[in-house]
């Protein structure tokens, strides 16, 4: 079947990289998960009880009904913050944060609902996954803003180099592309 | 992963490019540059900088010296190597309120876009948006890279490059995906002139698909 194929801008093509977004999106989600983890085990050893992987992935766990619960829920919403410093290095666009924060939140409920077998059915846990949106959207789409109004040494050759931080450029300038 | 998507459709769509690889066809390659901005800001003074920095015996500019532009002033520029063989036709159009409705009669034609800022003169700073997102908003700019020149940086009294961001970066966001830059520049002197012509070649050769170049 003949596509309509149509010219498009090389700007539009260059920073909408399926490969890059995808791997960018792999990487958020292994920040995401490892630091959960380590998190989630720590606490495990100061509560005194045993851990598995019941911690990281599953939403029972995540329950509103005793103080175990609403630790675990602190802490989700304590490994946030992974989610923000990851954006803000490995993406660090500001418009692309909304898109990234809620896929990694959408990924852990697919994988919570594999892993459980079923969709979460704890309050508590889609409470913890409101607010660990809204954290890591607010926060990091701060930080990126900072981030792109950085400022630039004046004159000097080091802002031609990609940064991926300099937000008004919305693809990175590659040197090494010039003929 | 809306952008992850949104890539994927993109690349299932887009017609594979066929670069012209014959270098005498290559060497004729004439890109148009448009040089916009509120009147003062230093485009005349731009252009003269890069004419005296690519072309053999150009002069200087001085301070002071040009006249405001009625009309508008037009040079071609042969490249020197390194930098590829093509030349740029930078168009200088006057920026009084008056003559800026003639701007949109060069978009169509033009391969990128120099936005020039008078950093020194923060009372338009607000005029200076306002301007800069009528051009971007205008249909014919669309997929063309934009390069914003914070200029006059050998003033003492220029804004910081981050309040010219700042300022930039609104109308940026609203931006699907678009190659655009701030840099801070003097004219005058020549700080950062040759960093702009640079980024503004690689840009437009990277675009040529898109807005393929003038061949004479
Ligand atoms: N100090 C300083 N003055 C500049 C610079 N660029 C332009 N000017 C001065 O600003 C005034 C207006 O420049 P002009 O090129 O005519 O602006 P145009 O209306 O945008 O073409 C002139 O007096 C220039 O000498 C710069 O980089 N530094
Ligand atoms: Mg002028």
């Amino acid at each position: 079947m003949a596509r309509r194929r149509r010219i498009r801008p090389a700007s539009a093509l260059e920073s909408l990289s399926p490969l890059l977004i995808l791997s960018q999106i792999v990487a958020l989600q292994t920040a995401f998960y490892a630091v959960a983890t380590v998190l989630l085990l720590f606490t495990a050893v100061v509560l005194g009880v045993r851990f598995s992987l019941d911690w990281p992935f599953s939403w029972v766990p995540v329950n509103g009904e005793n103080a175990a619960g609403w630790t675990v829920a602190i802490v989700w919403l304590a490994n946030s913050m992974t989610s923000v410093v990851a954006i803000t290095l490995l993406v660090g666009r500001t418009k692309l944060v909304l898109d990234f924060a809620l896929t990694i939140h959408f990924i852990h409920l697919l994988i919570t609902t594999l892993y459980s077998r079923s969709l979460p059915a704890s309050w508590l846990w889609w409470a913890v996954q409101l607010g660990s949106a809204v954290i890591t959207v607010s926060l990091a789409t701060w930080l990126c803003q900072k981030r792109e109004l950085r400022p630039l040494a004046f004159g000097g050759r080091a802002r031609l180099i990609p940064t991926g931080g300099d937000g008004h450029e919305m693809v990175p300038l590659k040197r090494d592309q010039e003929p | 992963m809306y952008h992850l998507f949104k890539g994927l459709y993109y690349y299932a769509t887009t017609k594979e490019g066929t670069l012209p690889v014959c270098p005498a066809v290559c060497a004729a390659a004439k890109y148009s540059i448009l040089l916009l901005g509120l009147d003062n800001a230093g485009k005349t003074t731009l252009l003269e900088k890069i004419k005296s920095i690519y072309l053999a015996h150009a002069p200087a500019p001085r301070q002071g010296a040009q006249p405001p532009t009625v009309g508008q002033n037009m040079s071609t520029i042969p490249l020197p190597a390194p930098l590829p063989p093509i030349y740029l036709k930078i168009w200088d159009i006057g920026g009084q309120e008056s003559l800026r409705n003639l701007w949109t009669q060069y978009y169509t034609s033009s391969h990128a876009i120099v936005f020039v800022v008078d950093s020194t003169d923060k009372a338009r700073i607000e005029e200076c948006r306002d301007v800069l997102e009528i051009v971007v908003d205008a249909e014919d700019t669309e997929g063309i890279p934009i390069l914003m020149l914070a200029n006059k940086q050998d003033r003492e009294e220029s804004l910081e490059v981050e309040e010219i961001k700042e300022v930039f970066n609104k109308i940026a966001e609203r931006l699907s995906a678009r190659d655009s830059r701030v840099l801070p520049i003097s004219a005058l002197t020549g700080t950062g002139v040759k960093e702009s012509v640079e980024w503004l070649v690689t840009r437009v050769m990277r675009n040529k698909e898109y807005r393929p170049p003038l061949m004479r």
